[in-house]
């Protein structure tokens, strides 16, 4: 099912994209279009303010000499005064979120107290060790940290105070937890070695990049580290499905499609998984989830299972809408081992189910997915791409590696059927239902694997307005994925998932909810030249723009074979920036009623 | 709130970039720690707490 914005804006003649999943009632708000420009607004001016007490107030000036609200002594100075930064997006985004006013006071408070401990703390520790060791830190790198510290504190008080699916009780483990950590640890010190080899080298251009570029003179070891981690992740991701190749394995599986709407393209998805069965050597049947339409799917639908030569199928109608109602009915439905799900606006490749079926041959599997690829002939197509290529292509098979892959998106993924039964189904009333089941069945025990070589045809909306719907859909799920099963995050088993990947997912979302504000940041401090010992804002905006991301897109694109993708990369990294502004929409379309409801 | 939700802060992102900082030169170990009655009387830290440039 494919969903969008105003409905009225899709009257030039394209489906509809606005479903009941687009924003689940009580857990979001409606969002004026000026809300986050109003944010924006606000939080440019409460910055100025601050940064002109910092430099000009003589008061100030004597108290934070570091211009920036840093209390401990450090060496060097900053590119961005991201404490600051932090403070004002703060006041900004309390000030406009929807909620009354007590409430975004409270939220406000608990975020600026949280931030001050955590930065208080890690000052003091600084002065301990300073004071006791001589230990001096460079001032961008504790920047840097506050900054990290500070989406994640954002993240973190998001989830506490926003209107979040209650938590619930997590599947048991049924099967032994293989060691993620070892594979981690290894990674992460083999990305600080290649780092700080690379920065120590006495290349002219390392001397260049160290002084004068990305990072703002942290030099090309700070950047250069999370890709290197990534990277070392997935070399050893790729190596291990060499070493490891699935054997033939060709079990009968059953194939079901939510559709609501999608009389116009239901016919050619059917098409595709007849392609695809074509290709597998076991019985294919096909389930389509008639949920709710009001347009020709169910006609259409039946027309073409009557055509199809190599499956079989169905229409089961499911009158209550939600994507997730009709998923579970479709479990219910469901006699084979094996089960995947397809979008109904999804064309999977002619060897995608063979392919993702034959990682099932290990028992420990649980969950599939592959790499959805954009048609090729929408405005943002070029963009998905090396987004798809990035993320499904590169980051999943680097997860797989230490058996951390978190979601495997619903546009295509194969599970074991019991597994998606242990785990409770797909949770109705939320955002994110196939990260969510992927989860608990990754948390159970189970393996996921995120094969590159399992591909198929996706939807990319055509409007700016379905995008919007689209992506603020897709940014509140970490939220309400991470809320509901909360357990994984703050109890003290030790999960991968819990204590390190979601953590990261959700300080990532909050880095994307302030990039744009961190754009403005950054040309506002170039531009008020308040600070002569910072020259190199120009080029940490910069960095902030281009960021690791996109040196990991072109490697991301080499390693999968889409070598002109790499031509795709301004276009790209202007679709980041758009993306960014959506994040910050989606985060203030966040309810923020205390109660926590229910996710069913 | 619990506790271990900040394990990723205190483990996973400031450890390694101490270690990392470090290893690169942007925090050293000065061979003299100032003692604190030192820094204070100290005119260049008598105003505030920046100190020579390291890098």
């Amino acid at each position: 099912m494919s969903s969008s914005s105003s409905p009225a804006a899709e009257a030039s003649g394209t489906h509809q994209y606005w479903s009941v999943d687009s924003a689940p009632a009580k857990l979001t708000q409606p969002l004026s279009i000026w809300a986050a420009p109003a944010v924006l607004a606000l939080f440019t001016g409460v910055s100025v303010l601050l940064l002109l007490m910092v430099n000009v107030v003589p008061e100030f000036a004597s108290v934070f000499p570091n211009r920036d609200i840093v209390f401990s002594p450090y060496s060097g100075t900053h590119s961005v005064p991201l404490r600051i930064f932090i403070v004002s997006f703060y006041i900004a985004f309390a000030v406009v979120v929807g909620a009354g006013a007590l409430k975004r006071a409270k939220f406000l408070g608990e975020l600026i107290v949280t931030y001050a401990l955590l930065c208080g703390a890690f000052d003091l520790i600084n002065i301990l060790a300073y004071r006791s060791l001589g230990l001096l830190y460079s001032l961008d790198v504790v920047e840097i940290l506050s900054g990290l510290i500070g989406f994640f504190v954002f993240s973190l008080k998001l989830l506490d105070h926003g209107s979040m699916p209650a938590r619930v009780t997590v599947p048991e483990r049924r099967l032994a937890r293989r060691a993620g950590w070892f594979p981690l640890l290894v990674a992460l010190a083999g990305a600080i070695g290649t780092s700080v080899a690379v920065d120590s080298l006495d290349l002219p251009l390392i001397s260049d990049l160290r002084n004068v570029a990305l990072l703002g003179g942290t030099g090309p070891g700070v950047f250069l580290f999370l890709p290197a981690l990534f990277f070392i992740l997935y070399v050893w991701g790729t190596v291990q499905a060499l070493l490891r190749p699935p054997g033939h394995f060709a079990p009968p599986v059953t194939v079901i499609v939510p559709a609501h709407n999608e009389a116009h393209v239901i016919a050619r998805t059917l098409a595709a998984i007849d392609g695809a069965a074509e290709k597998y050597d076991g019985t294919v049947r096909v389930i389509v989830l008639n949920n709710n339409s009001t347009d020709d799917t169910v006609a259409v639908a039946e027309r073409s299972l009557a055509t199809l030569a190599h499956a079989t199928g169905r229409v089961l109608d499911v009158p209550t809408p939600g994507k997730a109602v009709a998923l579970n009915r479709g479990v219910d439905e469901i006699e084979t081992e094996f089960m995947i799900r397809i979008d109904a606006d999804t064309q999977v490749l002619p060897d995608a189910i063979a392919r993702a079926m034959r990682h099932f041959s290990a028992p420990a599997t649980g969950v599939v997915g592959g790499v959805p690829l954009p048609p090729g002939t929408g405005p943002f197509d070029r963009s998905r791409l090396l987004e798809v290529l990035l993320k499904h292509g590169y980051y999943q098979v680097a997860y797989g590696a230490i058996d951390g892959i978190v979601g495997v998106p619903g546009m295509f993924a194969a599970y074991r059927t019991e597994a998606v039964r242990q785990a409770g189904g797909f949770v109705q009333g939320m955002n994110g239902e196939d990260t969510d089941v992927s989860l608990r069945i990754g948390e159970m025990g189970y393996r996921i694997v995120g094969d590159p070589g399992v591909q198929y045809v996706s939807e990319v909306p055509a409007t700016y307005h379905h995008l919007r719907e689209q992506r603020m859909r897709w940014f509140r799920s970490v939220y309400h994925v991470s809320a509901r099963n909360r357990s994984y995050l703050d109890d003290w088993r030790p999960s991968l998932r819990g204590k390190v990947i979601l953590p990261f997912m959700l300080l990532n979302s909050a880095r994307r909810a302030m990039t744009v504000p961190l754009v403005i940041f950054g040309a506002m401090h170039l531009g008020l030249s308040l600070d002569p010992t910072t020259p190199l804002t120009g080029q940490a905006v910069l960095a902030v723009l281009l960021g690791a991301p996109a040196l990991m897109g072109v490697i991301a694109a080499l390693a999968n074979g889409h070598v002109k993708a790499v031509l795709y990369l301004p276009e790209y990294v202007l679709f980041r920036l758009v993306r960014a502004y959506l994040t910050l929409e989606s985060v203030l379309s966040i309810a923020f009623d205390s109660e926590q409801r229910p996710a069913r | 709130m619990r506790y271990p939700l900040f394990l990723f802060v205190f483990v996973f992102v400031i450890p390694p970039f101490a270690v990392h900082a470090l290893l690169t030169g942007k925090a050293v170990i000065d061979s003299k720690p100032v003692a604190s009655t030192t820094l204070s009387a100290t005119p260049e830290h008598t105003h505030h707490w920046r100190v020579a440039a390291v890098r």
